[in-house]
C-alpha cells in the first residue's frame, strides 16, 4: 500500500525507516516517528471503529490520550490489548490491529441498526428500560447489554509479559516535557536539583514538534533537541519517555506508568512491558499542557470531523495530507492550522467562524491563499457514509452545502486540570480564556504553561522556568536567572461556542459514550442537574478517555440549561489514574507464584527429595504427607505415618511455629499477663501450655512457653498467629506496660526444631547424642528443656509432646537444619523412623483433643475448648474482665467434643453443621459444628472435634452432622474429644 | 555414634543465588560464617554505648546507622535494638559477657541470610523493591534501615562509597528474595561472586 495521503517532505517521520503493519488485516506501510493513527491517516484510512451505542462509524479525532473515537484491539493472541488508543500507539514493523465493537465488519456492521431505536437508548435508558421484571436484569438484560455494548474483548489468556514496580525520589517531579515542562526541566536541574521528567510522548517537545515556531532564531523541535540534550547531560537529571503520571496521592507520592516496551513487537528478554513507578517528589510542576475541546453540532462524529489542533499537529509532525479541508472555528488558535496547512500547501476550501471578528491579521494570508472565509457563520450538520462528504453552513439565515472530507474544530483549550483535582482541589473557572484552570492545588505543586491557561509559548517558557526556579530555591538550590528567549507574539482569543443550537441531526457531546445534546437535555428535564449526576445518568466523561475532549462542553450545556454560568455549575474532579493503567501492572511482580512470598523450612530440599507433597500454611510451605514407593493416595501414607509414631518414632519439622525469645528481669511478669496462666512460678529448665486471650476476652492463640533462665524464656506460638502474637506483645510492652524489664524478638528463622515423636524417641536421640545428655524420664521428665552443645553446635531439647506419645523437640540453628533432619533419620533407620508432614500431625493431635486451627477461630472462649479451668483467679491478665461477659459464659455455648460416625464406614467432614436427630435441618435448629475430622488408624475410622451446645455433658448422646454443601448427611455420638490414652500415662514414660 | 558426627552447614542462599541476563550490572555475593545476633536495649538502661566503647572500641552511632570498629558491626534497627554481625565467632557469648544486663541478646547467626551487593547497576536495581531513597544525597556509608522489599522485610545498610550495600533478610525468605533479585537484576546482568 502506498502512503496516499503523506506529504513528499517535511514533519518528524524517519522515510528512512519504513514499517509495515496491519490494520484489520490488510497490510499498510507507515515510518518510524509514526502512531497507529498518523500512519492509517497517510494511508487514507478513515473509518478505524465503530461507536459503543449506536455502532456509528467513527475515525481519528485527536493525537493523544484524549482520544474518544480510535480504539483498537492491538496485538492478537495472549499479548492481545483491546480499546487501546490508536493515537497513542507507536508504530513498530509487524503492528496487527483490528477494529472492534463491529459485526461482521468495520465497513458493514449490522448494529448500526441501533441507530434507528435511539430513542431507547436516550440518557438513563439502563435504568427506565430494564427496570422489570427484576429477575431478568441479571439473566436477560444485562447479558444482553453487555453483548451489545462495550468495546473490544480481553484475550482471555494469561500475560506472558512482565511488569515491574520502582520507586523513585526526585526534589522536583516535572509532569509533561512540552516548552513549560523543558524549560522548568532546565530551569531546576542547572540549579543542581534532581529532577525527574516525564513525557507521554516517545519524543520530547510537546506542541513544539507539532507547530511552527521560532525560539531564538531556531525551530521548536530545534530547541526541543537542545534542551534534551542539555537535560541529559545534566547527572541529577533522569528523563522518563513514553511516562504517564496517573495519579497524586498523599505526601508528594506520585503514581506514573512507563510503557517500557509497548513500542516493540515483544518486550527484549529480561525487560518488563510495563513499570509502574512510584515517585516521591518533594515540589511537583505539573506542565501537561491544553487540550482542545470540539464543537457539538450535528454529525460532528463522522469520521473526518477532527480537532484543529490535531490536524496540525498530523501536517506538521506526520506529514500527514488531508484530502479537501474545512475549517470551523471560534479560536484563534484554530487560524494557526489553516496557515500551516496553507504552508504546506495544502488548500483549504473554507473557514467558517461563528464570531463575527476576527483579526485582520490571522485573516489575511489565508484570504490571500484563495480560501472562502465565513466569519459570523455556522457549521450545522454534516453528510456522509462511512466517512466525511459534505458539511452544511449557516451563514446570515441561508444554508449553504461544501464538499469536504476533513473538517478541523476549534472550540477552545481546556487546560489539563485532572491531576490537580486528585487530592480534592476544585477548578476555578476564568472568563479569559473561556475555560477551568486549577483551583488550590495539592501541597508542593505548581502548574506551568498552558496547563494553567498560560497559552502563548513565551508565556510557557517564562513560566515554566519561572516554576523550576522557584521549586529548586524553595529546597535550597541556587537557581541563576536566564534571559527569556524570544518568541513572537500569538493571538489566543476565544468565543466558547458550546453547542450549535440550529442542527438537525444528532450533535454529540461525548463521542466515545455516545452522549449527544439531547441526552443532556433529558437529564435536565429528569432533575439529574448536577454535574455528578449528570455524568452518571448520561454516562458523560466516563470510560478510556476520562471525558477529556467532552466533559467541558457537557458541563456548559447543562449550565446553559439551568440558566446559569458554567463557573457555577461547575465541573466533575478526577480521581487517579489520569489514564488507563493495565491491572498487570498494578500487580506488577506479584503474581502466579510470587503473588506472595514464599518461606521455606531449612528441610525444605530434603522433604522434596524424600516424597514429600507441600502445604501452604500461611506464607511456609510444609511437608503434608511423604508419599513412599507402591502408596497409592494420600490417605494410605498419612495413615502409615500416624501408625508409625504410635508404633516406633516419626520427626515432623514443626521450624514453622512461631518463636519469641523473651527477656528480662520482669519477663515472667510479662508472660503472667499476657497468658491466662502463670508462668513467673515455672521452674528454670521447664515448659509450660499457655493459653492467651485477646482484649475481648476470646482466645488468641496458644503454645508451650520454656524457662531457659530466670530472666530468659522462649514461648511458642501457632503457625499462622506468630506474627499476631509478636505485635501483640509489643503492643502489650510498648503501650500497656512500657515499665517493665522485658524485651523481645522473634527467634521463629533463627531455630530449625523437629518433633520427635513416638515410644521409640527417646532411643533415636541416645542413638543420636549418645553420652551428651541424660535423656532418663527422671533426670529429663515430661515438659523438661535444656540448652546444650554438642557436635559444636548450640542446640535446646525440649520434652513436649502435641501427638500424646513419648515425645521431644529438637532445635538448632537453622544453617545446621537439613543436617540435623539427616542425623535424626540415620540415627532412627534401625528404629523404624519415618518423616511425617502436616496431616498426620492432625491425626494424631485430633485423637489426642488437643486443639488446633479449626478450634482457635477467633470465636471460641477458653470454655469453649475445655480450657476454662486453666483461667487463673490468682492474678490478672488480659481478656480477663471482657471473657467474663454474659454472652461467653454461657452454658449454653458450643464446646468441645469428639464425634464418632454410628456407622464406623462413613466419613466425616470438618465443617458439618450439627443438628438433632428427626428434626428438618435449619439454621434455628443448627448446635454447633465440625471443626476438625480426621480418618485415625487408632480407632479404625473417621473421628472428628467439634464445638456443640453442652458437649461434654452430651457423651454417648447421637446427632446428625449435616452437610449440604458436600452432601453428607452422618449420624454421630458424641464422645470425649480424647480418644487415645485419656489418662496421659504415655507422656510420662 | 556421636563422636563422628560433625553437623553441616548451609547456607542459606546456596542453593538459590544464580546469575541473571548479560552483562556485569550488579554483583552480589552471599555473606556466609556470619556470626549475628539481635541487640535490645533493656529497661533503663543507657550504658550499652560506654560497655561497647569500652569492650571492643565501638562507638555507637546514634539514629539509623551501621556503627562498626574491626570485626564487630552494629546496625540499628529501632529505636533500642540492633543487628550485631561479626565474622568471629563465639558472638552471642561475647555481647552477653561485654553487655550484661544492659541488653537482651539473641543469636540470629541463622535467622538472617546476608547478601552484599555492588555495580553500576545496584541502586537502578534496588529501586525496584525498595522504597527508601538510596542516592547518595539521602543515604551514604554508615547508613541503615529497616524497610521492605516487594513485601519482603529486610535490612539494609551501605558499607562505602562504590556502592556497596548489604541486605538481611529472614532466612526462609532466601529463596523469593533471590527471585526477586533476579528478576530485577536481570535486565542490567547479574553476577554470584564468591561468597566471603
Amino acid at each position: 500500500m502506498t502512503n496516499s495521503q503523506r506529504l513528499s517532505s517535511g514533519g518528524l517521520i524517519d522515510r528512512g525507516k519504513p514499517l509495515s503493519f496491519r490494520f484489520d488485516g490488510k497490510t499498510y506501510r507507515g515510518f518510524a516517528g509514526d502512531t497507529l493513527a498518523s500512519a492509517l491517516l497517510a494511508n487514507g484510512v478513515k473509518l478505524v471503529g465503530r461507536s459503543f451505542k449506536y455502532h456509528r462509524p467513527r475515525g481519528i479525532f485527536t493525537t493523544g490520550a484524549e482520544e474518544p473515537n480510535a480504539l483498537i484491539t492491538l496485538r492478537s493472541g495472549a499479548r492481545r490489548e483491546p480499546n487501546t488508543k490508536a493515537t497513542t500507539v507507536e508504530l513498530y514493523g509487524g503492528l496487527e490491529a483490528t477494529s472492534q465493537n463491529c459485526w461482521p465488519s468495520l465497513d458493514f456492521d449490522l448494529q448500526a441498526v441501533n441507530q434507528l431505536f435511539a430513542p431507547l437508548f436516550v440518557g438513563g435508558f439502563y435504568y427506565k428500560t430494564f427496570m422489570w421484571p427484576a429477575a431478568f436484569w441479571e439473566k436477560v438484560y444485562e447479558p444482553l447489554i453487555r453483548r451489545a455494548a462495550g468495546l473490544g474483548a480481553a484475550s482471555g489468556l494469561p500475560d506472558p509479559d512482565r511488569y515491574e514496580h520502582a520507586t523513585a525520589y526526585c526534589d522536583v517531579l516535572i509532569i509533561g516535557a512540552g516548552p513549560a515542562g523543558l524549560s522548568a526541566a532546565l530551569a531546576a536541574g542547572r540549579a543542581g536539583a534532581r529532577v525527574i521528567l516525564c513525557e507521554e510522548d516517545f519524543r520530547l517537545g510537546g506542541r513544539l514538534l507539532a507547530d511552527h515556531y521560532q525560539i531564538d532564531g531556531e525551530t521548536g523541535t530545534q530547541w526541543a533537541e537542545q534542551a534534551e540534550a542539555e537535560l541529559t547531560a545534566l547527572p541529577e537529571v533522569r528523563i522518563f519517555r513514553r511516562t504517564s503520571v496517573f495519579g497524586v496521592y498523599d505526601g508528594g507520592v506520585y503514581g506514573a506508568l512507563e510503557r517500557v516496551a509497548d513500542h516493540l513487537p515483544q518486550p527484549p528478554v529480561h525487560q518488563p512491558r510495563q513499570r509502574v513507578w512510584q515517585i516521591v517528589a518533594r515540589r511537583a510542576i505539573t506542565a501537561m499542557g491544553a487540550l482542545e475541546r470540539p464543537i457539538v453540532f450535528g454529525g460532528n462524529d463522522r469520521p473526518g470531523v477532527m480537532l484543529a489542533s490535531a490536524l496540525r499537529a498530523y501536517v506538521n509532525r506526520f506529514a500527514v495530507a488531508p484530502g479537501r479541508v474545512a475549517l470551523f472555528t471560534t479560536t484563534d488558535d484554530g487560524w494557526k492550522t489553516a496557515e500551516d496547512l496553507i504552508r504546506a500547501e495544502i488548500p483549504i476550501e473554507i473557514v467558517i467562524d461563528p464570531r463575527a471578528n476576527v483579526a485582520e491579521w490571522l485573516m489575511k494570508p489565508i484570504a490571500r491563499a484563495g480560501t472562502r472565509i465565513l466569519l459570523d457563520a455556522v457549521v450545522t450538520d454534516t453528510k456522509g457514509g462511512r466517512s466525511l462528504q459534505a458539511i452544511e453552513v449557516l451563514k446570515s439565515g441561508s444554508k449553504l452545502t461544501f464538499d469536504v472530507d476533513t473538517l478541523a474544530v476549534s472550540g477552545g483549550f481546556n487546560p489539563q486540570i485532572g491531576l490537580s483535582t486528585h487530592l480534592g482541589g476544585r477548578p476555578r473557572w476564568s472568563d479569559e480564556i473561556g475555560a477551568f484552570v486549577p483551583g488550590e492545588l495539592p501541597s508542593g505543586m505548581a502548574v506551568a504553561g498552558a496547563a494553567a491557561g498560560q497559552y502563548k509559548l513565551a508565556e510557557c517558557l517564562a513560566k515554566g522556568a519561572a516554576c523550576g526556579a522557584v521549586a529548586a530555591t524553595d529546597l535550597g538550590f541556587s537557581a541563576s536567572a536566564q534571559p527569556a528567549p524570544r518568541v513572537a507574539d500569538e493571538a489566543i482569543e476565544v468565543k466558547p461556542l458550546w453547542h450549535v443550537a440550529q442542527s438537525r441531526h444528532k450533535a454529540f457531546v461525548d463521542l466515545q459514550n455516545d452522549v449527544t445534546s439531547k441526552d443532556v437535555e433529558i437529564a435536565h428535564r429528569e432533575g439529574f442537574r448536577a454535574v455528578e449526576h449528570l455524568k452518571r445518568y448520561t454516562t458523560l466523561g466516563m470510560a478510556t478517555d476520562q471525558g477529556k475532549t467532552s466533559n467541558i462542553n457537557g458541563h456548559a450545556l447543562m449550565a446553559d440549561l439551568v440558566g446559569r454560568a458554567v463557573a457555577e455549575v461547575g465541573t466533575t474532579r478526577t480521581r487517579p489514574p489520569h489514564v488507563p493503567i493495565a491491572i498487570g501492572a498494578l500487580a506488577g511482580p506479584h503474581v502466579g507464584a510470587h503473588f506472595k512470598p514464599t518461606r521455606y523450612p531449612a528441610g525444605h530440599e530434603w522433604a522434596l527429595a524424600n516424597g514429600a507433597s507441600m502445604v501452604d500454611a500461611g506464607q511456609w510451605h510444609r511437608p503434608r504427607w511423604f508419599t513412599k514407593p507402591g502408596e497409592k493416595d494420600w490417605l494410605e501414607s498419612v495413615t502409615r505415618e500416624a501408625k508409625t509414631v504410635r508404633a516406633a518414632v516419626g520427626v515432623c519439622d514443626v521450624s514453622t511455629l512461631g518463636k519469641i525469645d523473651i527477656q528480662g528481669r520482669d519477663a515472667g511478669i510479662f508472660l503472667d499477663r499476657v497468658y491466662v496462666n502463670m508462668f513467673s512460678s515455672l521452674a528454670v529448665g521447664k515448659a509450660r501450655y499457655g493459653l492467651m486471650l485477646r482484649e475481648d476476652g476470646f482466645v488468641l492463640d496458644d503454645g508451650t512457653t520454656a524457662r531457659l533462665a530466670s530472666d530468659h524464656y522462649v514461648m511458642s506460638t501457632t503457625t499462622g498467629n506468630a506474627a499476631k502474637v509478636m505485635q501483640h506483645l509489643e503492643f502489650c510492652h510498648q503501650v500497656h506496660w512500657p515499665e517493665l524489664d522485658v524485651a523481645m524478638v522473634s527467634v521463629t528463622e533463627q531455630w530449625t526444631q523437629y518433633a520427635v515423636a513416638g515410644p521409640k524417641a527417646r532411643v533415636l536421640l541416645q542413638n543420636l547424642l549418645g553420652d551428651a545428655l541424660d535423656l532418663s524420664n527422671e533426670a529429663f521428665p515430661y515438659m523438661a528443656c535444656v540448652e546444650f552443645t554438642w557436635a559444636n553446635v548450640p542446640m535446646r531439647l525440649f520434652r513436649l509432646s502435641f501427638s500424646g506419645e513419648l515425645a521431644y523437640e529438637i532445635a538448632v540453628p537453622a544453617d545446621y537444619g537439613e543436617a540435623l533432619l539427616r542425623e535424626l533419620m540415620r540415627a532412627g533407620a534401625s528404629l523404624g523412623v519415618a518423616p511425617y508432614g502436616t496431616e498426620a500431625l492432625g491425626v494424631l493431635r485430633i485423637e489426642k483433643g488437643h486443639v488446633s486451627v479449626g478450634e482457635l477461630n477467633g470465636q471460641t472462649t477458653a470454655a469453649d475448648l475445655g480450657l476454662g479451668r486453666m483461667l487463673s483467679t490468682k492474678k490478672d491478665f488480659i481478656g480477663r474482665v471482657l471473657a467474663r461477659r454474659p454472652a461467653l459464659t454461657d452454658p449454653e455455648r458450643p464446646t468441645l467434643a469428639g464425634f464418632k460416625p454410628v456407622d464406623s464406614a462413613q466419613r466425616l467432614r470438618s465443617g458439618a453443621h450439627f443438628v438433632p436427630l428427626g428434626i428438618t435441618p435449619s439454621v434455628e435448629n443448627g448446635e454447633g459444628y465440625m471443626t476438625s475430622v480426621a480418618f485415625s488408624p487408632h480407632v479404625g475410622s473417621w473421628i472428628g472435634l467439634g464445638l456443640i451446645k453442652r458437649g461434654p455433658a452430651r457423651i454417648g448422646e447421637r446427632v446428625r452432622a449435616y452437610d449440604p454443601v458436600r452432601g453428607g448427611d452422618v449420624e454421630v455420638e458424641i464422645c470425649s474429644p480424647v480418644f487415645v490414652d485419656p489418662e496421659g500415662a504415655r507422656l510420662h514414660v | 555414634m556421636s563422636e563422628a558426627i560433625a553437623l553441616e552447614l548451609k547456607s542459606p542462599f546456596e542453593a538459590s543465588l544464580k546469575d541473571a541476563g548479560a552483562g556485569d550490572g550488579v554483583q552480589v555475593s552471599e555473606r556466609r560464617n556470619l556470626q549475628m545476633a539481635t541487640v535490645i536495649a533493656r529497661a533503663g538502661n543507657s550504658d550499652i554505648a560506654a560497655r561497647l566503647k569500652s569492650a571492643f572500641g565501638l562507638a555507637l552511632l546514634p539514629g539509623p546507622k551501621r556503627s562498626a570498629a574491626n570485626d564487630l558491626a552494629f546496625v540499628a534497627t529501632g529505636p533500642r535494638s540492633w543487628l550485631a554481625l561479626s565474622e568471629a565467632s563465639g558472638l552471642t557469648p561475647k555481647l552477653r559477657e561485654a553487655l550484661g544486663e544492659a541488653a537482651a541478646i539473641s543469636d540470629q547467626s541463622s535467622g538472617y541470610a546476608v547478601l552484599r551487593l555492588t555495580g553500576p547497576k545496584v541502586r537502578a536495581t534496588l529501586e525496584k523493591g525498595i522504597g527508601v531513597d538510596l542516592h547518595p544525597r539521602a543515604f551514604q556509608p554508615g547508613d541503615a534501615a529497616s524497610t521492605s522489599c516487594a513485601h519482603l522485610g529486610v535490612i539494609i545498610w551501605q558499607i562505602d562509597a562504590a556502592p556497596i550495600y548489604e541486605i538481611a533478610v529472614f532466612r526462609s525468605l532466601a529463596d523469593s528474595f533471590a527471585h526477586w533479585l533476579q528478576e530485577s537484576a536481570a535486565e542490567f546482568g547479574l553476577r554470584v561472586v564468591p561468597p566471603r
